[in-house]
């Protein structure tokens, strides 16, 4: 236990630094965007003594220096700033934001894990036949899919064609009554208000979009499952067991535990690309995620939610790589 | 395949589209392949040198780590946002944001082939270390760099693609697949699918044929891979 906390230790020193680079090299970039905020709040028949009053109140007549200082000492209050598009303050846009983008990652992480892993274990196991071949061909098709047109396939099919799901708008019906904000995950909200009716509804809307992004994502689990459970099974270890004569499926087992690292590794990966390249099926399905709440902001010189974003998004990336070292840690006993 | 709404002729868009699509992907990838080799291939020989050259070594990975903390999808609209909405600003944002791949790979390339015999004798002979970059390193490390530009090339494809359906990459007269299906987009749901499907089927199978020449690539760079492959009836694509 000793140990495991000095290693925890150790690893937390190092995400400070890290939030900290990400922090300046993204306020640095995005001072870079042209597009003045001033003249983009004020409209285009604002007087010029409007606009310098409004530069003098957003701070913009100071120093990059400066305004960076002051951007820091804000974000240690845990102010981020105000959108001037939502006039709200950032902090509060993405907290109701952001639950929804993560309740549709770790929805679609999970049912990715749950056809790569099984798919790529028997794909790794046989050489030949059906199963080998729908796992290649898988692997092949999943990261050739556009994500954002797969949706709208899944629309088409599923709601113009059957209408077996609620219209593609947001996460539920505008006639339903919403649960009370607890997690801000609309499924579990639901649940512990009992208005199941909600609970339905959103269910509805999760399912396409959680499909589109699960059958992707399954794509590069699956492929590093198969690539390292095969590698494992031609290990010295997995030829013993197979020589003692140990029945296929215990070898195969034991493989498969030897290759648990590299699965939580593209599982990591996924997860801190999917916090900002779901945004594409965000738009697609009116999510209103943290996603598309920074690529609005990119898009209108709306700086301090895509600061944000970006900030929230890097720390989320930094506590799922701390979660997988810790996860290392345990499944690896060399690490002891 | 008939028309869009606005009376387009989709089946001849979809076909005009790869010249748009595939000039930015190839001169993108192209672009941070050319970057990231040469980048990579310092950061990887100098690596562990004391001074300057050493700490420029370490300068070059620690900035590929500051733009690969980044999100993708939100960096690159960024680039393009930075420089203005034009097919160069995609070009480039494509090549930023590949960079890193190519930097690591060709670094850990070097980094295994400077303890290579050849090398080290030709260090002591003397010769300089741009030549030994040049005639040494640079050869023996082509292939994994172009079993890689061929899966990037349909990865770029994809990136671009997704900047123009969200309305920051290609503008709308000129056909590209991502700007064609964000234009089908808001008709699907009213039943008509032809505007979006056509274009995005045409993608997928242009980034899939892209991925098995990167997967072909890479057997064949490998002997002993080209040759059970050539033994055995080929599996088609055999991922790795």
């Amino acid at each position: 236990m000793r140990r495991f906390l000095l290693f925890f230790g150790k690893r937390l020193i190092f995400v400070f630094p890290q939030l900290f680079g990400i922090m300046l090299v993204s306020f640095l970039l995005l001072q870079l965007i042209p597009g003045d905020p001033a003249v983009l709040m004020a409209g285009p028949f604002a007087t010029p003594k409007v606009l310098e009053t409004l530069r003098i109140d957003l701070g913009l007549d100071k120093s990059v220096a400066e305004q960076f200082l002051i951007y820091f000492k804000n974000v240690l209050r845990g102010d981020l700033g105000n959108s001037w598009q939502t006039t709200r303050p950032v902090t509060e846009d993405l907290l109701q934001r952001f639950p929804a983008t993560l309740e549709l990652i770790i929805l679609s992480l999970t049912l990715a894990l749950s056809i790569g892993v099984p798919l790529g274990r028997a794909g790794a196991r046989l050489k030949t036949g059906f199963t080998r071949k729908v796992a290649d061909y898988y692997g092949l098709f999943a990261g050739a899919l556009p994500d954002f047109w797969l949706a709208l396939v899944f629309i088409y099919i599923f709601y113009s064609v059957y209408s077996l799901v609620p219209a593609p708008l947001g996460r539920l019906d505008f006639m339903i009554i919403p649960p009370q904000i607890v997690t801000g995950s609309l499924l579990i909200d639901s649940i512990l208000d009992l208005n199941f009716q909600a609970f339905k509804n959103s269910v509805g809307h999760l399912v396409l979009p959680v499909l589109t992004l699960g059958l992707i994502n399954a794509g590069p689990i699956l492929k590093m499952t198969q690539a390292t459970m095969e590698r494992m099974l031609e290990e010295d270890f997995s030829k013993y067991a197979e020589l003692c004569g140990l029945p296929d499926k215990v070898i195969a087992k034991k493989a498969f535990r030897n290759s648990l690292p590299s699965v939580i590794t593209i599982v990591s990966v996924l997860f801190g690309f999917l916090i900002g390249g779901a945004v594409l099926v965000e738009i697609v399905f009116s999510w209103g995620g943290a996603g598309q709440y920074a690529v609005n902001g990119v898009l209108n010189a709306d700086f301090n939610p895509v600061l944000g974003f970006v900030l929230i998004s890097a720390l989320f990336s930094l506590v799922i790589y701390l979660i997988v070292d810790l996860l290392y840690f345990y499944i690896d006993p060399r690490t002891h | 395949m008939g028309t869009d709404a606005t009376g387009m002729d989709i089946f001849s868009r979809v076909l005009f589209a790869p010249r748009v699509d595939l000039a930015i992907a190839l001169f993108g990838t192209s672009l941070s392949a050319i970057l990231g080799v040469f980048l990579g291939a310092i950061a990887g020989y100098y690596e562990g040198h004391g001074r300057l050259l050493g700490f420029g070594s370490a300068l070059i990975m620690r900035s590929a780590d500051v733009i690969q903390a980044f999100p993708v999808f939100v960096f690159a609209i960024a680039v393009v946002a930075v420089i203005g909405q034009s097919v160069q600003s995609l070009v480039l944002a494509i090549a930023f944001v590949n960079t890193p791949i190519y930097l690591r790979l060709m670094r850990s390339q070097c980094l295994s082939i400077r303890g290579m015999r050849y090398v080290e004798s030709s260090m002591v002979s003397g010769t300089g270390d741009l030549l030994i970059i040049i005639k040494h390193i640079i050869p023996n490390s082509i292939a994994p760099i172009l079993a890689q530009l061929s899966v990037n090339i349909g990865w770029a494809i994809l990136l671009t693609s997704a900047l123009s359906f969200i309305g920051a990459g290609v503008e709308a007269p000129t056909p590209e697949w991502g700007s064609m299906i964000s234009m089908g987009f808001q008709n699907i749901v009213t039943g008509h699918w032809w505007p979006s499907i056509f274009p995005g089927l045409a993608l997928a199978f242009t980034v899939l044929g892209f991925a098995l020449v990167g997967s072909s690539v890479e057997i064949l760079s490998d002997p002993i891979r080209t040759k059970k492959l050539l033994m055995s009836r080929p599996l088609v694509g055999k991922p790795t």
